[in-house]
């Protein structure tokens, strides 16, 4: 009896400290999340502020919003992954990255820091930084430009958000598990990118809750949903194209040229 | 030496191990795996093939709508021309280890030259490039209002590249070639074995390459570097004005570069530098250790 004490009072420490340990982890993630996209909104809506008295120019917007993203991920990228984006981590979903109840918290995470992070910057700018001559419907609202009906709008958002979803299936990619230093770098310029091509059409959103941070708190609701269906449909669908038609099976070893020697003799064998 | 000889020794163990089995169950389980590896292998060279196009597309696609320009959409030769280098990042990025992402028949010949590849593989490519060249710019066309497509500053449609009305054809031959030159030259440094471990941040490399030959020759050119990419825009603008120097200057480049490259710089890993890599890794832990 008493040695049969021992042993439970010895175990039971261990199995706290596990299941501590687990739901720290979680609890980073979902924080994590949080964090990463308040930091992107607020960073990235902040660059695109435009009044007579603070210049700036689609360019340079574009550029900040890549470089917003490139610092999110740089510090919550081995956190949580920051995916930033409810597109993302629907793809993430279906691509067996992770399973449907950390995405459905990193969604949660996601509209919660977006509107955080857009809070943050109505808080510490002017109001006429906010909604002025140059954004009547508010700074960073993502709107239709004249000239582009809303199929071609919802079209234009499917499209580059389906090269997004692409450049993130390849990073899952088993082939690319060892290739993961610069991928800050390569999403923050693939987002600068995508801006730049779409920017002036539809606002280049590419996520659903970037774009509910700025409505929610203009009180700017037109077209919305184009935001939601463009994104989310073409997370879904290009992941599954990617998991079954391009997915690899396995890590290239690089520490040596024999990967390559193998892939040239497979090639001349063909 | 070295290095093949426990290659070789693999090769004859597998072979001692099929000999040990069964008749009946031997002749079985190499039809069986023939077949399935067969399969795979067909199966992974459409894949291939198929990637190759999409990615062609998606390079005309965002390149082409990053180009537009008009009274309500503003632009400048800068803004595109770094445009199209994150471009081809994300093209890399996508299908790089996919397909290697060509998106170029240019570099389609240099992998050739450099044997990557073999000639009906190329042959493909070629076509699949073509293919997606075409459909990317002709999505462009779908979702883009006909004023963003032509306009007063392109008005035989975006994304056409033609010579500066200063350059006579020769002179736009020669500068087409030479920064297809110096693409080539990076592909090769890329692809040459001394590099087969450095492949991390290959997109971004080759991004910036790009934005780097766009931004120096776009005014001039076009900086196109790629017959594909100035074919699909002419194919459905109808606009051929001295076409011929955008497959004459690229592809003599890369022919020329690629063979230069491979006689000349192209060195295999020796034993001794893997050595010096292991040296090296050495000292950095008796460095810490100190």
């Amino acid at each position: 009896m008493s040695q049969q004490k021992q042993k439970s009072q010895e175990s039971n420490p261990n199995a706290r400290w596990r299941l501590e340990g687990h739901q720290r982890s979680a609890i980073a993630c979902f924080f994590g999340e949080l964090a990463a996209t308040a930091v992107f909104v607020f960073i990235a809506c902040m660059g695109c502020v435009e009044t007579p008295l603070f210049q700036n120019s689609h360019f340079r917007s574009g550029l900040t919003f890549g470089l917003a993203i490139l610092i999110a991920i740089q510090c919550f990228g081995s956190v949580s992954g920051a995916h930033l984006n409810p597109a993302i981590t629907l793809a993430a979903w279906l691509y067996g990255a992770i399973g449907w109840i950390r995405a459905i918290a990193y969604f949660v995470a996601q509209a919660a820091g977006a509107l955080i992070g857009y809070g943050l910057l109505v808080a510490v700018l002017p109001g006429n930084s906010i909604k002025g001559v140059d954004n009547p419907s508010g700074v960073c609202v993502t709107i239709l430009a004249p000239g582009i009906s809303v199929l071609q709008g919802v079209f234009i958002e499917f499209l580059i958000t389906c090269c997004l979803v692409m450049v993130a299936c390849s990073v899952w990619d088993p082939r690319n598990a060892k290739l993961q230093d610069s991928v800050p770098v390569r999403f923050g310029l693939t987002v600068s990118c995508l801006i730049l091509t779409a920017g002036l059409f539809t606002g280049a959103s590419m996520n659903p809750t970037r774009s509910l941070g700025p409505a929610v708190w203009n009180d700017s609701w037109a077209h919305h949903w184009i935001y939601w269906v463009g994104p989310l449909v073409a997370g879904a669908v290009t992941s599954l194209i990617y998991r079954m038609a391009f997915k690899g099976d396995e890590e290239i070893d690089l520490r040596t040229s024999d990967a390559k020697i193998r892939m040239i003799g497979e090639v001349i064998v063909q | 030496m070295p290095v093949q000889q426990p290659q070789s020794a693999e090769i004859g163990h597998q072979m001692k191990m099929s000999s040990e089995e069964p008749p009946s169950g031997k002749q079985t389980c190499r039809s069986q795996s023939n077949c399935w590896l067969l399969q795979r292998r067909q199966l992974d060279s459409i894949t291939t093939v198929l990637a190759e196009m999409i990615a062609t597309a998606m390079l005309m696609f965002l390149g082409c709508m990053g180009s537009v320009e008009n009274s309500v959409f503003t632009n400048s030769d800068f803004q595109s021309a770094l445009n199209f280098g994150f471009v081809v990042l994300i093209c890399i990025q996508c299908f790089g280890c996919v397909c290697g992402a060509h998106l170029n028949p240019a570099v389609t010949l240099a992998t050739y030259v450099y044997n990557m590849i073999s000639l009906p593989m190329a042959l493909a490519y070629f076509v699949a490039q073509m293919v997606g060249a075409f459909i990317g710019y002709g999505l462009l066309k779908a979702v883009l209002p006909e004023s963003a497509i032509y306009s007063a500053e392109n008005p035989n449609g975006v994304c056409l590249t033609s010579l500066n009305s200063t350059l006579t054809p020769w002179q736009g031959l020669a500068v087409e070639f030479l920064i297809t030159c110096v693409l080539i030259s990076v592909c090769c440094g890329v692809w040459d074995p001394r590099n087969a471990t450095k492949q991390d941040s290959l997109p971004v490399r080759f991004g910036l390459a790009i934005a780097c030959l766009s931004l120096t020759a776009g005014q001039l050119t076009g900086a196109s570097m790629n017959p594909v990419r100035s074919f699909a825009p002419a194919i459905w603008n109808g606009f051929w004005d001295d076409h011929w120097i955008y497959w004459v200057g690229p592809m003599a480049a890369a022919l020329i570069t690629s063979v230069i490259y491979k006689h000349a710089f192209r060195r295999e890993l020796e034993e001794s530098e893997v050595d010096e890599t292991t040296m090296s890794t050495k000292r950095t832990s008796e460095a810490e250790l100190a």
